[in-house]
């Protein structure tokens, strides 16, 4: 059944799709965000340690669902097998409203200059799909300022020469210093490294009617009960909803964009909360499911015109997908390093995220974010037992004192790290589900390996009396940074959306999300996800008052 | 309010040694308090669990719930692994009485260890465990007593939060922190430590 028509339609109300509606909203056009999941209020939020978006060992907290989700994964091997959200290989984002904002840990990095020109600072990568954004970090800087602001963001990037050209120091301070920090700053300072104080979504004092952080240790993969955690379900969603332009529908699912036999969307069909298939008319779609959904929905939504999706004519959808690979290594101490204050992460390097010798990138580094007990028992050092009495002396004796640094390396992009529609299994809906599929390049593996080292080396200084470095491994890499999917380019041959984030011979349908990275960045992937949403909705409301959008 | 799946040790090994007389080891289906497993099987598994986390100046698994929270799991979410762990346990005790002519349970401390570390490492003889991979029954086993064990303990394990006084973790560890300037819990003393990693 149809309903009344729209201007835009928003699938998806994560990073992207939130601060998308809000703008759209803002400018006065009508908009109705589909969301597959439901709210999650701050009074309800419990923290299960073995249910929730860190550590999903008993079921994810935030969806999707368990049992109307399955993907099918393929291993190195070429072995498929059904998964389901819970499992790693699931590359799961959480389904909510505001998406992975509500549990994510909320560190707010922009990219360098150099992560948007990862190609003519490398070269050509054998074997890769690296190449450069068709932006600049120029061209995003006042919309990652605009985040910063609107959204909220603590932290004091200063001391970090390798950042890019800022306006404004960050709206709020950092949070005084744990006892990690305590510890590795002194110790980076003497290798001659920059540590600072890291940006983090999260209020260090009161801002915008919600209170400062608790400094509860148990932050990320929850919701803040306090609601100090800067997601777009407590920012710009609300903002959107307050123009009374955007009608927010929850539990709603995607099934396909629709599109007309002159390549013009005409709006999205998707299955109601009551599992009843409707279809929305709008103006223009907005894409926002985070890079593995909204690769789906574009390969499903196939017309006379696009027998293999949206935007996908040169085979470009789905592909290039990648997250990060996490590299780091664990410090025990003699000393106490714990002392149970959070969020978490709070000091990192840059001094890593380029000019390796010989390696095309890097990342940044950072104390590790979080220590639930469960997850610390599987630290202990190769080579010793992990069960039985040693165990036990192990966990009582580093538990409260060892220091994890870890980050994420950029990844170089492989054409075979992809998502395609399963042609067997299908959802609860009916719907073809992904399949995922392919590895990580070498180079990626061995830049890890080296962020690895570096990191030993910083844990040695800080006087750990044994080190051990966590290494890179050869599977797909997804999971909560999942990016790349829906390529942005200049060249509609090599790309999914041009530089507007409008997918290629459409002329109306968006994708805003991590999709659209050409490369991810040596950081969490988030603020450049907004700030890039901040700077795409703002093309799509000049085009929409030039006329070009309206059906 | 106590979870009625919940037993402590004494109470276990009552129920335990009242029913081992009844039930042969993987017949039938639940009985007692558990939900998806047999006494007998829990009983074995309680020992196994022991292993993994045994009971020393802290609680051990056993003692922490680690049965009854496994057993829920395998009622509920991980319905999918009580074959594997039937069978499991089932070949487990085999092993036992093949090598030591008697129980698992009944198998001194240490013999249960070396058992364990065999059946860990896949060096299984004879038909004992046809149908189920040792060392991924294992896998199972010790990922799902560390989840009792250290785990919150809504879900049936961790009782009396004993892991995480263990460690030191303020009890309950979900809780906020004043802003600034944050009072740094005092710091316990740590047992010393009876062996360092590496000398197992």
């Amino acid at each position: 059944m149809a309903l009344p028509r729209v201007n835009a339609v928003v699938v998806g109300s994560g990073a992207g799709g939130g601060v998308t509606a809000c703008v759209l909203a803002e400018a006065g056009l009508s908009v109705v965000m589909l969301e597959r999941g439901r709210w999650h209020s701050p009074f309800e939020e419990r923290k299960d340690d073995l249910v929730n978006q860190r550590n999903s060992s008993l079921g994810v907290a935030y969806g999707p669902d368990e049992d109307k989700n399955p993907r099918v994964f393929v291993d190195l091997e070429g072995r498929a097998r059904i998964v389901r959200p819970r499992e790693g290989e699931y590359s799961a984002n959480a389904a909510c409203v505001g998406g992975g904002t509500v549990s994510y840990g909320g560190q707010a990095w922009r990219f360098m200059p150099q992560d948007f020109r990862m190609r003519s600072l490398y070269g050509a990568v054998a074997h890769s799909t690296l190449e450069d954004w068709p932006l600049s970090y120029d061209d995003l800087e006042p919309y990652y300022e605009r985040v910063e602001y609107e959204l909220g963001v603590s932290g004091d990037v200063e001391p970090n020469p390798f950042k890019g050209p800022r306006r404004k120091p960050l709206p709020m301070p950092p949070m005084s210093p744990t006892r990690e920090h305590e510890i590795l700053e002194p110790a980076a300072l003497r290798l001659g490294l920059h540590p600072f104080d890291l940006p983090l979504l999260i209020n260090s004092v009161p801002r915008s009617g919600r209170s400062a952080c608790m400094r509860v240790r148990w932050c990320v993969g929850f919701g803040c009960e306090t609601g100090a955690k800067n997601g777009t379900h407590n920012t710009v969603i609300p903002r959107a909803l307050a123009t009374g332009n955007c009608h927010l529908r929850t539990r709603c699912v995607a099934k396909q964009v629709l599109v007309d036999g002159h390549g013009r969307a005409t709006g999205v069909a998707y299955f109601d909360e009551n599992d009843r298939l409707r279809e929305q008319p709008a103006d223009l779609v907005v894409v926002s499911g985070g890079a593995t959904e909204s690769a789906r929905l574009l390969l499903l939504s196939k017309g006379r015109l696009f027998p293999g999706g949206i935007g996908n004519r040169y085979d470009w959808v789905g592909r290039n997908l990648q997250g990060h690979t996490y590299t780091g290594a664990v410090g025990f101490f003699e000393q106490e390093t714990y002392d149970d204050v959070g969020p978490g992460a709070c000091i990192a390097i840059c001094d890593y995220n380029h000019g390796n010798p010989g390696l095309a990138g890097g990342g940044m580094l950072a104390n590790d974010f979080i220590r639930l007990p469960y997850q610390f028992v599987r630290e202990n050092p190769p080579g010793t037992p992990r069960w039985g009495r040693a165990h036990k002396d192990f966990m009582r004796r580093y538990y409260r004192r060892s220091i994890l640094v870890f980050g994420p390396t950029q990844e170089i992009p492989v054409w075979d790290a992809r998502v395609q529609l399963d042609p067997e299994v299908k959802d609860h809906w009916g719907i073809p589900v992904l399949r995922l599929s392919g590895g990580k390049h070498a180079q990626s593996i061995e830049i890890g390996n080296h962020q690895a080292r570096k990191a030993a080396e910083w844990l040695r200084e800080a006087g750990a009396s044994l080190v051990v470095e966590r290494k890179a491994g050869p599977g797909l890499s997804g999971h909560q940074h999942q990016a790349g999917t829906c390529r942005m380019g200049n060249d509609p041959r090599t790309s999914v959306v041009d530089r507007d984030c409008r997918v290629h011979d459409m002329a109306n349908v968006f994708v805003v999300d991590a999709s659209v990275h050409v490369t991810n960045g040596g950081f969490n992937p988030v603020l450049t996800i907004m700030a890039n949403a901040f700077r795409a909705s703002e093309g799509i409301v000049k085009a929409w008052r030039g006329g070009g959008l309206r059906g | 309010m106590d979870d009625p799946y919940d037993v402590d040790r004494r109470d276990f090994l009552k129920t335990g040694a009242t029913a081992a007389a009844a039930t042969a080891v993987g017949c039938g289906g639940p009985t007692g308090r558990w939900r998806a497993l047999t006494e007998d099987e829990a009983k074995i598994l309680a020992a196994a669990c022991d292993q993994i986390v045994p009971p020393d100046q802290d609680p051990g698994a056993a003692q922490a719930g680690a049965v009854a929270f496994i057993d829920r799991q395998l009622a509920t979410r991980l319905k999918d692994r009580l074959e594997v762990y039937q069978r499991g346990l089932r070949a487990l005790d085999a092993m036992a009485r093949r090598r030591h002519g008697k129980p698992f349970t009944d198998v001194p401390f240490d013999a249960q260890t070396a058992l364990l570390q065999d059946v860990e490492k896949g060096q299984v003889e004879g038909t004992d465990w046809s149908g189920v991979q040792p060392a991924a029954f294992f896998g199972l086993v010790l990922d799902h007593t560390m989840m009792a064990f250290y785990g919150d303990p809504r879900h049936g394990g961790n009782r009396g939060r004993v892991s995480w006084k263990m460690l030191g973790v303020p009890d309950p560890p979900i809780r906020g922190r004043l802003h600034e300037a944050p009072a740094r819990p005092a710091v316990a003393p740590l047992p010393p430590p009876s062996a360092a990693p590496g000398k197992g």
